[in-house]
């Protein structure tokens, strides 16, 4: 029996697995996270670090409504690639979550927890009749109550993983083979090595410039987590800090090579 | 299914995973797909063509019994057929058939009226200003055991003598080799290979469109309509676009309207042959290509704001 025939079979409800396991809304769902533009995640040593591809807005918009990373808690950031709409739905369901589990536990959720509880809402919409899979990806960062910066990863089969660096959405192949030859523990010591690494990734596959990226650090002073999302000129002189690093290894290389 | 020519007899294909006997117990419900009960294996078709009633008027009315068509242009994948419909198609077409694959002929009923993206066939279109130039759309991602057949199909009813044909398709980005790391390709990259005939006739010549690099590899539809040419020796030639992978051909990505950029990727082609005298006052020029690609369903940012 063709492919083609098989699929035309299973992909059309959610809850009807194929001949070859395939859950073909899953996959699609998995596809529509790729439409939407990077974004890349980074563990620091002592800080998590965001950063995003900026749509640009259009003239008439206000692009104070346009962002790709949202607060949950003062201690929880998420950027996310995918269906819009699937995000601000998920994104009010994990603040009012956060915002629960303080006011019955007395704690703040653990990076773990949200991250699980976000890919359980996800698992279950894959799991139900009439509904269709969240169609976005979501990265968190934050901190646990321990001082220990944590970055996780959520798709929308409802699998969660934690990791050291992640990207998602648009390109994130590229970028991830970026991380995984850049990456190591020390070149993310300190908050300016984690900084410079996402936008080292994601300059890989965005044109340079600050109206281009948006990048958050979570960072944790005196037991206190603070979430700055750094403005356009500390981005553009960061920007520029890479370029010149960028030429002087390639100078260096030229130098070897005679 | 039998082959005639080198290409060896394909075999079926059956799942040991579908039990035949269970149909009883099956309900055929819309939670279930829909679906009213499963085909008997004889049944099973690989490729079959539905043919408009004019165009079978013509076909019996020739003595070779063949559609008349001096140049034939394939687009395989929602880019390529998204660039097709936009710059050569426009509103000045006729459905002349369809081929679908994976259904058998009674499946094909009324299917010539069915063109939305979610069905499965690859519609056959002539050009009303240029009656002599057919385009296929092989949105829908044809198999790679059925290629051959799909090729056999759509060259049976044309005079492949008299034809020049080009196939356009997509190849993802990462699938490229090259000397530079993958990191820094830029894509989308437009290549092209060309069969003998067309190389021997002279009719490459001065085309803007860089030789595909070994070891880059033609896969899929494009190849074996390239490799059926090239043994019948018809002049032809495949243009790939390297895009994000994300704008490929293939499920589940055919679902999603193409991305401007990549179905603008095959702007160099409109002046090679064959694409280029397809059209009076041709080939449009640039800015002009990008409004008719702009205009494409869900390519002026009706999905802006759907992803982010």
């Amino acid at each position: 029996i063709s492919q083609k025939y098989i699929m035309s079979r299973y992909d059309r409800a959610i809850t009807v697995f194929s001949p070859d396991g395939h859950l073909f809304q899953v996959e699609y769902a998995q596809e529509a996270v790729k439409k939407g533009s990077t974004a890349v995640g980074i563990r620091g040593g002592n800080c998590a670090v965001l950063a995003v591809e900026k749509k640009a807005a259009a003239k008439l918009q206000d692009d104070r409504t346009v962002r790709k990373m949202a607060l949950l808690d003062n201690h929880v950031a998420m950027a996310f690639a995918g269906l819009t709409a699937d995000a601000r739905i998920l994104i009010n369901r994990a603040r009012v979550e956060c915002k629960s589990h303080r006011l019955t536990v007395e704690d703040p959720v653990t990076l773990e927890y949200i991250a699980r509880f976000v890919a359980g809402i996800k698992q279950k919409y894959t799991q139900s009749t009439g509904r269709r899979p969240f169609g976005l990806s979501t990265l968190l960062v934050g901190f646990n109550v321990d001082g220990t910066p944590h970055l996780y990863c959520t798709d929308p089969s409802g699998a969660y993983n934690e990791w050291l660096a992640n990207a998602v959405g648009k390109n994130d192949k590229t970028v991830r083979e970026f991380l995984e030859k850049m990456y190591t523990p020390e070149s993310v010591a300190d908050e300016v090595g984690a900084i410079k690494l996402a936008l080292r990734a994601i300059l890989e596959v965005v044109q340079s410039g600050a109206k281009n990226v948006d990048l958050g650090v979570m960072r944790c002073r005196d037991g206190v987590p603070e979430w700055e999302i750094l403005p356009a000129e500390r981005l553009s002189a960061l920007m520029a800090e890479i370029e010149a690093e960028r030429e002087a290894e390639a100078e260096k290389k030229r130098a070897r090579k005679e | 299914m039998a082959a005639d020519g080198p290409f060896p007899k394909r075999l079926p294909e059956f799942s040991r995973a579908v039990d035949d006997s269970e149909d009883s117990d099956w309900d055929g419900g819309e939670d279930q797909g829909g679906d009213s009960g499963r085909l008997k294996a004889s049944d099973v078709r690989s490729c079959a063509m539905r043919l408009s009633p004019a165009a079978r008027q013509q076909l019996a009315a020739g003595d070779r019994r063949v559609l008349d068509c001096s140049t034939l242009l394939v687009g395989v994948g929602p880019a390529a057929c998204g660039f097709l419909t936009a710059c050569v198609l426009g509103d000045d077409a006729e459905i002349l058939g369809l081929i679908s694959c994976g259904f058998p002929e009674a499946g094909l009923a009324n299917s010539l009226g069915q063109t939305a993206l979610g069905d499965f066939g690859c519609f056959l279109y002539r050009l009303k200003c240029n009656p002599q130039v057919l385009v296929c759309h092989a949105a829908a991602p044809v198999p790679p055991a059925d290629c051959h057949e799909f090729v056999e199909l759509l060259l049976s009813v044309l005079d492949v003598e008299s034809l020049d044909l080009a196939v356009l398709g997509t190849q993802p980005l990462t699938s490229f080799q090259s000397a530079e790391p993958a990191s820094s390709l830029v894509g989308p990259l437009l290549r092209c290979l060309r069969s003998s005939a067309m190389l021997g006739q002279g009719k490459a010549a001065g085309d803007a469109v860089q030789q595909l690099e070994p070891p880059n590899l033609l896969t899929g539809l494009p190849a074996q309509l390239l490799s059926v040419c090239q043994m019948r020796r018809v002049p032809a030639a495949a243009f790939v676009a390297f895009v994000a992978e994300a704008d490929c051909d293939g499920e589940p990505h055919r679902l999603l309207p193409p991305d401007p950029a990549a179905m603008a990727a095959f702007r160099p082609a409109l002046a090679c042959q064959p694409l280029r005298y397809c059209r009076p006052a041709w080939p449009p020029n640039s800015d002009r290509v990008m409004r008719l690609l702009c205009r494409q369903p869900g390519a002026n940012g009706s999905s802006a704001y759907l992803y982010t």
